[in-house]
């Protein structure tokens, strides 16, 4: 078997990340090879290169052997290559047989002018749909089907292209067991055909039984590429991970105190399910699992921002009730969002106007703002976590992203909270910025404060952490004192593999 | 091997009237009412009365045209009344120094402006990244602006080949040109609408911008195509209004936008874009033409004609709102394989 697409040294960076370096990856004719990694390894960005969404910065593609030039969707649909998209790119209001054709519908002439030619599109897809030995009404509308005919949809679409190359970017993230099972039958009988797939996934379980090969990426760059049947989980994990544990997590040994926060049973539908947890004080508690494991909606249903189904909060061994966010802050809980950019600051505002935005009282006298107050409130966070700006009236959206997180952190402390939740506090800030952050975590905890840190790094939950929970599709399946962490066992237990 | 039917699927046919359906259920009650208590063919249904509705619905159908497929991709056009001004100016203006020239001459210059116009606001759109609605609103004022700047108030004294277009244009002495164009139009764009990619393009980009993206669609330059056909249509718009008198002013197409928005979304164009059909866009057309003259011969006061207006709007509206809703139910998940 020959390979039909190679990629050669591909690069592409986005402003202040280097999303891909030196990225390398083939597929043979026929063949179902899986590309794995960690959240943020780049996989998705790749895939993305190759359907021509994003031009690479440098390197090359070659189709059957030819240098091919994919500068634009279109491109890659005429050299065979579909993709289907883990948030679908389908279009709600139309029917599935408008979809499967969008913009290469067959047309015929008609007085010399273009016309949909609907017959033809409707033989071709009959013959798609009997090829995949699936049925459908193809004159519904896609809101009205569920997520697992929309991925059906979604390989159709493929075929109409006649794709000899179908990338599939997570396919079972939102499916059943037995709609998985289908879905790998369909797999098979496209395989046989001689059509080669890209097999994007983080279930271990998944790759070993569908795929052929393996190839595991890590900070965008090629790790390994090994035949399923002469590896292990094991290996593959080791692969993904492949880091060293840095040494600037200034871990500041402090004494933990007793239980300040319990959560006992707390659950939310299917994504929430019987979360026990606790955090002492002074404490500092991570929070790990892949994204969509239920880790953010936890910090929300701690904060009140949305509602419990069932189990009990309890602060300092009361029992407490917390409705909205602002009940959280007077019980001494503040949240520092991931997308700072959504939940967290007022981009278009002044350092000072955010920092005291959450406390706009405390700083006002009568009703109105007492600006001399204010900017001396902001100036003291300044001062005290290292913010980068020219003075208090700087814009937050000119900051860098650590020193946006600083403000984020400055703000919520300045509430005199008993304890913080982080979610990614490190995320797209760079080496430098991280290391402050770690630090200023640290002083944080020296006053006393307790910690509950949600982060995707292993590294970084395990250098800060005293102790770390691993959640799994909305449960926590494992708890980890600091000594006996590693981030081996972290990920097998995130990936669901225990 | 019989393939077997997913029950999912099976919210087709669902037996329920459709909007359009609904729509078009009340013009003919509304037209029966007047029949009954509006003192049959001799009030409402007079031939110039009818001819009067006709031509409103004309001109509002034909600016519908461009606003349907611009809603439909989530977008918005407000400057459709300067627009119309502007043409009506230029023709007019043609026509008074040109006395000798036939109308027809006329429009060819009105699609030129109205497509040179309606495509800059795209190409602003495109080029500077702009919301449709703040560039419109924007370029409302400078088309406006422009035109008083020009011109002091009104072009007058214009002669019978400016009027012919309304009062002469005639087909079998009765229906007006506006009316056969755009009864054209409508078969031409039911056409269009079920038989075109390019309308196909717009669907996609007003359900999923990124999603259209992904499937090669080039949106700036399937955007500013679809400004360029609704402004080329203006310019019948234009004619029909501002022929019906030998005095056209600066502001004849003052508010007309906000009637024509209301026909799309009364007609069952989604406001915030994604569906929409043609048909429903020239019923809604129809509707808001009858109301007004529709309330003068039952006798209420001219002065509802906007308050029913906007309640009618309003309900509209509020009904697709509720055929959303309940669409939020039928979602189920399965999917089967036969062997």
């Amino acid at each position: 078997m020959s390979d039909i697409l190679v990629l050669d040294r591909i690069n592409k960076s986005f402003p202040g990340v280097q999303a891909l370096k030196d990225m390398s990856f083939s597929i043979r004719e026929g063949e179902v090879h899986a590309i794995c990694g960690e959240n943020g390894a780049g996989k998705s960005t790749l895939m993305k290169v190759v359907s021509g969404v994003y031009a690479q910065d440098s390197g090359d593609i070659y189709v059957r052997g030819e240098k091919a030039t994919i500068k634009n969707p279109i491109d890659a649909f005429e050299k065979g290559i579909a993709i289907m998209y883990q948030e679908t790119s389908l279009f709600n209001e139309m029917t599935i047989l408008e979809n499967l054709f969008l913009n290469h519908e067959p047309t015929k002439k008609v007085l010399g002018v273009p016309v949909i030619d609907h017959r033809t599109m409707e033989k071709k897809v009959d013959e798609i749909l009997r090829h995949m030995n699936v049925s459908m009404d193809i004159n519904a509308k896609v809101r009205d089907i569920g997520m697992a005919q929309k991925q059906l949809v979604e390989i159709a679409k493929a075929l109409t292209f006649d794709a000899k190359i179908l990338i599939m970017d997570e396919p079972t993230a939102s499916l059943t067991e037995r709609e998985v099972t289908a879905l790998f039958e369909i797999i098979r009988t496209l395989k046989n055909e001689g059509v080669s797939i890209v097999y994007i996934s983080h279930r271990l379980e998944e790759i070993f039984e569908i795929c052929d090969r393996v190839t595991v990426i890590r900070d965008g760059e090629f790790i390994s590429c090994r035949e399923t049947s002469e590896t292990d989980k094991d290996r593959l994990v080791a692969d993904m991970v492949g880091r060293e544990v840095g040494s600037y997590y200034p871990k500041a040994n402090t004494d933990v105190g007793g239980v300040l926060l319990e959560l006992d049973g707390i659950s939310q539908g299917n994504v929430l399910r019987d979360i026990r947890l606790s955090v002492r004080r002074g404490e500092i508690v991570g929070l790990s699992g892949l994204s969509g494991s239920g880790r953010t909606e936890l910090a929300h249903a701690i904060c009140g921002f949305s509602k419990l189904d069932g189990g009990e909060i309890r602060i300092e061994g009361r029992a407490v009730k917390i409705e909205n966010y602002r009940k959280a802050m007077e019980m001494g809980i503040v949240y520092v969002s991931e997308d700072r950019a959504k939940y967290g600051l007022v981009a278009a505002m002044s350092i000072r106007g955010n920092i005291s935005l959450p406390q706009i009282k405390s700083v006002s006298r009568r009703g109105f703002i007492d600006f001399d107050r204010e900017r001396r409130m902001a100036e003291e966070a300044i001062e005290a976590f290292g913010i980068k700006a020219q003075g208090p009236d700087f814009p937050v959206e000119n900051l860098s992203g650590g020193n946006q997180q600083k403000v984020s952190v400055a703000r919520s402390t300045a509430l005199r909270p008993k304890i913080m939740i982080l979610d990614e506090p490190t995320r797209g800030v760079d080496v430098n910025a991280k290391a402050e952050i770690y630090r200023i975590i640290g002083e944080l905890i020296k006053q006393g404060l307790s910690i509950l840190m949600i982060s995707s790094e292993l590294p970084e939950l395990l250098g800060m952490c005293d102790r770390i929970y691993v959640m799994n599709a909305g449960h926590i399946v494992s708890e980890f004192d600091r000594e006996h962490a590693t981030q081996e066992s972290i990920l097998k237990y995130a990936l669901g593999e225990k | 091997m019989k393939p077997q039917s997913v029950g999912a699927f099976s919210v087709r046919g669902r037996g329920r009237l459709k909007g359009e359906g609904i729509l078009g259920l009340l013009i003919l009650a509304i037209l029966l009412l007047l029949y009954i208590f509006g003192g049959g063919t001799s009030g409402f249904f007079g031939v110039q009365n009818i001819v009067n509705v006709l031509r409103v619905f004309s001109y509002l159908f034909i600016a519908g045209i461009g606003m349907t497929m611009i809603i439909i991709t989530r977008n918005i056009d407000i400057s459709y009344g300067a627009v119309i001004s502007v043409i009506a100016i230029v023709m007019a203006a043609i026509s008074k120094t040109n006395r000798h020239l036939p109308f027809y001459a006329f429009l060819p210059v009105g699609m030129l402006v109205g497509m040179l116009l309606c495509g800059f606001n795209a190409w602003m759109m495109a080029t500077f990244k702009i919301p449709s609605m703040v560039i419109t609103l924007a370029t409302t004022q400078i088309y406006y602006g422009a035109l008083l700047l020009f011109l002091d108030g009104s072009i007058y004294n214009l002669r019978s080949n400016w009027t012919w277009f309304t009062f002469k244009a005639n087909l079998f002495n009765y229906i007006p040109l506006s009316v056969v164009i755009a009864l054209a139009l409508l078969v031409a764009s039911i056409l269009f609408f079920k038989y075109s990619r390019f309308v196909r393009r717009l669907y996609a980009i007003g359900n999923n911008r990124q999603g259209a993206v992904y499937a090669g669609i080039n949106v700036n330059r399937t955007m500013i195509i679809t400004y360029v056909i609704g402004g080329a249509l203006l310019s019948f718009s234009s004619a029909t209004l501002a022929t019906q008198g030998s005095r056209v002013t600066c502001t004849v197409g003052n508010n007309v936008e906000m009637n024509v928005i209301a026909a799309v979304v009364v007609g069952g164009t989604s406001a915030v874009g994604g569906s929409g059909k043609i048909y429903g866009t020239a019923l809604g057309a129809l509707l808001l033409a009858i109301i007004s003259p529709a309330l003068a011969y039952v006798n209420i006061n001219t002065y509802f004609t906007n308050l029913v207006t906007g309640a009618i709007i309003v309900i509209a509206v509020a009904t697709s709102a509720l055929k959303n809703v309940e669409f939020r139910f039928g979602k189920k998940s399965r999917i089967e394989t036969r062997r």
